[in-house]
C-alpha cells in the first residue's frame, strides 16, 4: 500500500521544471483567446438546445456530478457563474 | 480547454515565463534596493507536475469513454469500415468536404482507419504510463484529427492543443536524438 502511495506520489508530485507549466499555460490561453474563445452566446445557445441532443460521454457525466445529478446538463446559471468570476480583474 | 484553464489557475503556472514573474521580481528588487540582484525564481517545483499530469489523465478518459462507446454502440460492426463510410458520406454531405467524399467510397480504408482510431483511443494511457510512446501517440492523434477534420470537418483542435502536457516527454526524446546523432 505506502510502495503505492509512493508511487502515486512521484507520478503526480515528482519535481517538474516550471517552465514546462508556464508552456502549458501560454499554449492553453493563446489558443483559448485566440481560437476558441468561449462565447457568452454560444454557451447560452448549448444550455438551452433541446435536452435530447445532450447526450454526454461518461467522463464528461463523472466531471459534471458534482454539478449535478447524473448526466444532468448545466443550466445556464451555472455555466454563467464561472465564466462572470473568470472576468474579474485579479488584485495585486 | 476550460477544465485545463482552471487546473492551470490552481497551480504555479505563472511562476515563471509570465508578466507576474517579471512585476514580482521588479517589486523585490524595489524593495531591496537592488534590483536585478533579486534571486531568480526556482527552476523545478513538486507542485508543477500536478496539472499536466491531470490533463494527461483526463485525455485518457476522454478517449477511452469514446473508444468504448464506439465499442458500446457499434460492437465489431464499427471495424468493418461500412459504419465509417456511412459517416464519412453522411458528414461529406452535410459540409462538402472533398476528402469525405474520397473516404466514404474507400470502405477498406474505412476500416483500417476504424480499427487505427479505436486502438489510439483504447491504449491512450501508455502515453502516460510509458512516457517513451508519448511523442508517437502525439503525433498518431495529431493525424487522426487531421483526417477527421478533413473529412467530417469535426474539429477537435483543442485536443492537439492540450497535447503540450506531454512536453516533457518529447524533451527526453529530442534529447536521447540528440545523443544518438553525437
Amino acid at each position: 500500500m505506502r510502495s503505492v502511495l509512493r508511487a502515486l506520489d512521484w507520478h503526480f508530485f515528482a519535481p517538474q521544471r516550471l517552465s514546462d507549466l508556464a508552456l502549458m499555460r501560454i499554449a492553453c490561453v493563446g489558443a483559448t483567446l485566440l481560437f476558441f474563445f468561449p462565447l457568452w452566446s454560444q454557451q447560452l445557445y448549448l444550455s438551452q438546445a433541446d435536452p435530447i441532443l445532450f447526450r454526454p460521454l461518461p467522463t464528461l457525466k463523472v466531471l459534471l456530478l458534482p454539478l449535478g445529478t447524473w448526466g444532468a446538463r448545466p443550466s445556464a446559471a451555472l455555466i454563467g457563474i464561472p465564466t462572470a468570476s473568470c472576468i474579474i480583474p485579479r488584485p495585486y | 480547454m476550460i477544465i485545463t484553464l482552471w487546473l492551470l489557475a490552481a497551480s504555479p503556472a505563472g511562476v515563471v515565463l509570465s508578466l507576474d514573474a517579471v512585476i514580482r521580481r521588479r517589486r523585490a528588487g524595489t524593495r531591496t534596493g537592488c534590483v536585478g540582484q533579486v534571486s531568480a525564481p526556482p527552476v523545478e517545483s513538486p507542485l508543477a507536475r500536478w496539472p499536466l499530469r491531470t490533463v494527461q489523465w483526463l485525455l485518457v478518459l476522454a478517449y477511452l469513454s469514446a473508444g468504448l462507446s464506439k465499442l458500446a454502440a457499434g460492437g465489431l460492426d464499427w471495424f468493418n469500415g461500412y459504419t465509417l463510410v456511412y459517416y464519412f458520406a453522411e458528414d461529406a454531405l452535410r459540409w462538402g468536404s472533398p476528402v469525405g467524399f474520397w473516404l466514404a467510397r474507400q470502405p477498406e480504408l474505412a476500416s483500417a482507419l476504424s480499427i487505427g482510431a479505436v486502438a489510439f483511443e483504447l491504449t491512450f494511457a501508455l502515453a502516460v504510463l510509458f512516457p517513451a510512446l508519448a511523442p508517437a501517440y502525439v503525433v498518431w492523434g495529431i493525424l487522426m484529427h487531421g483526417v477527421i477534420y478533413f473529412a467530417q470537418r469535426a474539429p477537435f483542435f483543442q485536443y492537439c492543443v492540450l497535447y503540450v502536457a506531454f512536453i516533457e516527454s518529447f524533451r527526453f526524446a529530442w534529447l536521447r536524438w540528440l545523443r544518438q546523432a553525437a
